[in-house]
C-alpha cells in the first residue's frame, strides 16, 4: 500500500522538476493576463458601448471617443489633468535635482537630512490627503495664521476656492514625489565618478562651474527618466484628488481619472468611464515605450560619457 | 587625472598649488545659504507631519480655539474611539493584503526572472514584454473591467480581490529588480552547474534563490509601501466593513467623523506608524525599490 502510494508522487514530482523550466513564468503570466490584460481588452471593448453595467450593451461605435476629444467637460477634465501633470513636472524636476545634488555632497548633517526628507515617500495618498487638507483648512488649519503673519490677511480658502484648488492640490502633488526625484537625482549625482571633478577643479573651475558643466549634463538620463515617470504618473493621478476635493468645488479639480470614477462609478457609464481608462493607457504605452528605448532596459550600456 | 593632483599636492612652493589649496578649503567649508535652504526643506517637510501627530492628540476644544502649532488639551480619547471603532481588524487585513501580496510578488516576480534571464522557455520573453508594458499601465485604466472580472471570479468583496489586482501592479517592477540582479550572476555559474548535471530546479534553488535574496528583500520591502498604501482596488472592489483596509477605512473616517478632525488624524497616525516602522529598519530596501521601481 505505502509503495502504491508513494510511486504516482514521485512521478509526479519528477514530471514537475523536468517542466520546471517551462513553469516558472506561469504564475507572473496568469496574473499579468487576468488582472493586466483581460481588462485593458475588455475596456476597450466597452468603449464602443453604452452600458450602465446591467442588461444588454448597446453599441455606439465611436461615439464616446469623439465624444472624449470634443465634449467640453471631458476636454476641460484633459487640461486639469495636463496643468496638474506640467506644474508637478517643473516643480519636482527644479526641486528634486537641487534637493538631489545637495544631499549627494559629502557632508555628513545631509545623511541625516536625507532620513526626514525622505520620509513622505512610505505615507499614503490617503494620509498625506488627509493631513494637507486639514493643514490647509482656512479656520482651524495651521497654514492660514502662518499666511496672515505673512500679511496675507483674508485667510485663503485654498481647496474650497476654485480658481486655487487644483494648484493647492498640485502643490500637495509636489509635497509628496519631490522625495522620490530627490532621491533619483541624489543616485544619479553619486554615480558621477569624483575624479572628473578634481580633474575639473585642477584646471581651476569653479564650484558652479562644476554644475553647469558636468553635473547637470551628466544628470540627462536622470532628467529624462524622472519627466516621463512624472508625466506617466500624472496621468492616473487620483487617490489625492478623491480624498482633498472629491473633484470639488463644482467640477474645479476634476481630472480625467477622477472623471472615469465618478462616471464608472456613481453614474455607471462605464463604456464613457472605459474609454477615459483606455484614453490614459494609450498614452501612458506611448510614454512607457519611449522610457524603454531612452532607458535601454534589455541592453547594458554606460550611461557615462567621457570616461 | 588623479596622479596629476598627487604631484600638485607634493609640490608645496608653487603660486598655483596654493590657489588650489585655498579654494579647495574655501569649497571644504559649508556656505550658508545651503544650510539654509537645507532646513528651509526640513520645515516643509516636518510641519505637516508635526501638525497630524500634535493635532491626533488634541481634544475637541483644543482644536477649535487654541494655536494649532503649539500642543494643547493633549488627550488619548481620540486613539481610543479609533481603537473602539474596530481598528483593529482593518489593520489585521490590512496586515493580511501587505503579506500575501509580499509572496505573491516575490514567488511570481523571481521564477519569471530567473526564466527570463536564463531563457528556460519561449513564455518567458512573452512575460517580459507583457511586464514591460504594464510598467506604464495607469491602475485606473483597467479598473473598471476588473470590477467585472473579480466579479466572475468570485473573488468581489474579499481581500483577494485586493491581492491580486495590487501584485499584478507589483510583478512587472519586481521582474525589472529581479531581472537586473539575475544578469549579473556570471553565467559561468550556471553553465557549471548544468555540466554537472543539475536539474533547473536544483539550479533555481542552490544558486539563483541564494544570490537573490538581497533584491527579494527589495521587492517585499517595495510591495509592502505598495499594497499597505492602495486606495483604488479596496475601494472599488471591497464593500463589506469586514474586508476593509487602511487607507479605505481613512477615506470613510473623512466623512463620517469629519466634525472630529483630531479623530481621524489619530487614525491617519495608526495606519501610518506600521510603514514609518519598515522606514526605520530598512531604509536602504525602501530607496532601492523604490528607485527600482520608478515609485509607482
Amino acid at each position: 500500500m505505502m509503495i502504491a502510494v508513494k510511486a504516482p508522487r514521485k512521478k509526479l514530482a519528477s514530471i514537475l522538476t523536468a517542466s520546471f523550466g517551462l513553469l516558472l513564468p506561469l504564475p507572473a503570466l496568469v496574473l499579468l493576463t487576468l488582472f493586466a490584460i483581460v481588462p485593458l481588452v475588455v475596456a476597450a471593448v466597452l468603449s464602443f458601448s453604452s452600458w450602465s453595467g446591467a442588461g444588454p450593451i448597446h453599441w455606439v461605435g465611436f461615439a464616446n471617443w469623439y465624444n472624449l476629444l470634443t465634449n467640453p467637460a471631458s476636454q476641460s477634465a484633459f487640461l486639469r489633468t495636463l496643468t496638474a501633470a506640467v506644474v508637478s513636472w517643473v516643480v519636482e524636476i527644479a526641486m528634486g535635482a537641487a534637493l538631489g545634488i545637495y544631499l549627494a555632497g559629502p557632508r555628513r548633517y545631509r545623511k541625516y537630512l536625507a532620513i526626514v526628507y525622505f520620509l513622505p515617500m512610505v505615507l499614503s495618498s490617503t494620509a498625506i490627503g488627509i493631513v494637507w487638507a486639514n493643514f490647509m483648512d482656512p479656520n482651524f488649519g495651521a497654514l492660514a495664521p502662518v499666511l496672515h503673519d505673512l500679511g496675507i490677511h483674508s485667510a485663503p480658502a485654498l481647496l474650497g476656492s476654485p480658481r486655487t484648488a487644483l494648484y493647492a492640490v498640485t502643490a500637495v502633488i509636489c509635497w509628496q514625489f519631490i522625495p522620490f526625484n530627490t532621491l533619483l537625482f541624489m543616485g544619479g549625482r553619486r554615480q558621477i565618478p569624483e575624479t572628473v571633478y578634481e580633474a575639473a577643479r585642477i584646471d581651476g573651475a569653479s564650484p558652479f562651474r562644476c554644475l553647469r558643466s558636468i553635473t547637470l549634463p551628466q544628470l540627462r538620463y536622470t532628467f529624462v527618466t524622472a519627466s516621463i515617470l512624472i508625466i506617466v504618473g500624472s496621468l492616473g493621478y487620483f487617490d489625492l484628488f478623491l480624498v482633498m476635493t472629491n473633484g470639488g468645488p463644482g467640477v474645479s479639480t476634476q481630472v480625467l481619472a477622477l472623471r472615469l470614477y465618478v462616471q464608472g462609478f456613481s453614474t455607471a457609464q462605464f463604456g464613457a468611464a472605459s474609454t477615459i481608462g483606455v484614453g490614459l493607457a494609450l498614452v501612458g504605452l506611448a510614454v512607457g515605450v519611449a522610457l524603454v528605448r531612452l532607458t535601454g532596459f534589455g541592453r547594458m550600456r554606460s550611461q557615462q560619457e567621457g570616461l | 587625472m588623479g596622479v596629476v593632483a598627487v604631484r600638485f599636492e607634493k609640490d608645496n612652493g608653487s603660486p598655483v598649488n596654493r590657489r588650489a589649496v585655498k579654494r579647495r578649503r574655501r569649497s571644504r567649508r559649508e556656505h550658508p545659504v545651503a544650510i539654509i535652504s537645507g532646513a528651509a526643506w526640513l520645515v516643509v517637510i516636518l510641519a505637516p507631519l508635526w501638525y497630524l501627530v500634535t493635532t491626533s492628540f488634541r481634544n475637541q476644544a483644543s482644536y477649535l480655539s487654541s494655536n494649532p502649532w503649539i500642543p494643547s488639551g493633549l488627550t488619548l480619547a481620540n486613539y481610543d474611539a479609533i481603537v473602539q471603532a474596530g481598528f483593529g481588524r482593518f489593520m489585521l487585513n490590512s496586515v493580511l493584503v501587505a503579506a500575501a501580496s509580499i509572496v505573491v510578488v516575490c514567488v511570481s516576480g523571481l521564477a519569471a526572472s530567473y526564466a527570463i534571464v536564463r531563457r528556460t522557455s519561449r513564455l518567458a520573453t512573452v512575460v517580459m514584454y507583457l511586464a514591460l508594458g504594464c510598467l506604464a499601465l495607469p491602475a485606473v485604466s483597467v479598473v473598471v473591467p476588473l470590477y467585472f472580472v473579480t466579479q466572475h471570479l468570485g473573488l468581489y468583496n474579499t481581500l483577494w480581490a485586493v491581492i491580486l489586482p495590487v501584485s499584478t501592479f507589483g510583478v512587472p517592477v519586481a521582474v525589472l529588480v529581479f531581472c537586473t540582479f539575475l544578469r549579473d550572476i556570471p553565467a559561468e555559474l550556471f553553465d557549471a552547474m548544468a555540466v554537472d548535471g543539475a536539474a533547473t530546479w536544483l539550479v533555481f534553488r542552490r544558486l539563483a534563490l541564494p544570490m537573490s535574496v538581497p533584491a527579494i528583500a527589495i521587492v517585499a520591502v517595495y510591495q509592502c509601501v505598495q499594497s499597505w498604501n492602495n486606495l483604488l482596488f479596496p475601494l472599488i472592489l471591497t464593500q463589506s466593513p469586514n474586508e476593509r483596509v487602511l487607507p479605505l477605512v481613512m477615506y470613510e473616517f473623512v466623512g463620517q467623523f469629519s466634525l472630529n478632525v483630531p479623530g481621524v488624524l489619530a487614525a491617519v497616525v495608526l495606519s501610518s506608524a506600521p510603514l514609518v516602522f519598515v522606514y526605520a529598519v530598512a531604509r536602504k530596501q525602501i530607496m532601492g525599490g523604490i528607485v527600482a521601481g520608478y515609485g509607482r
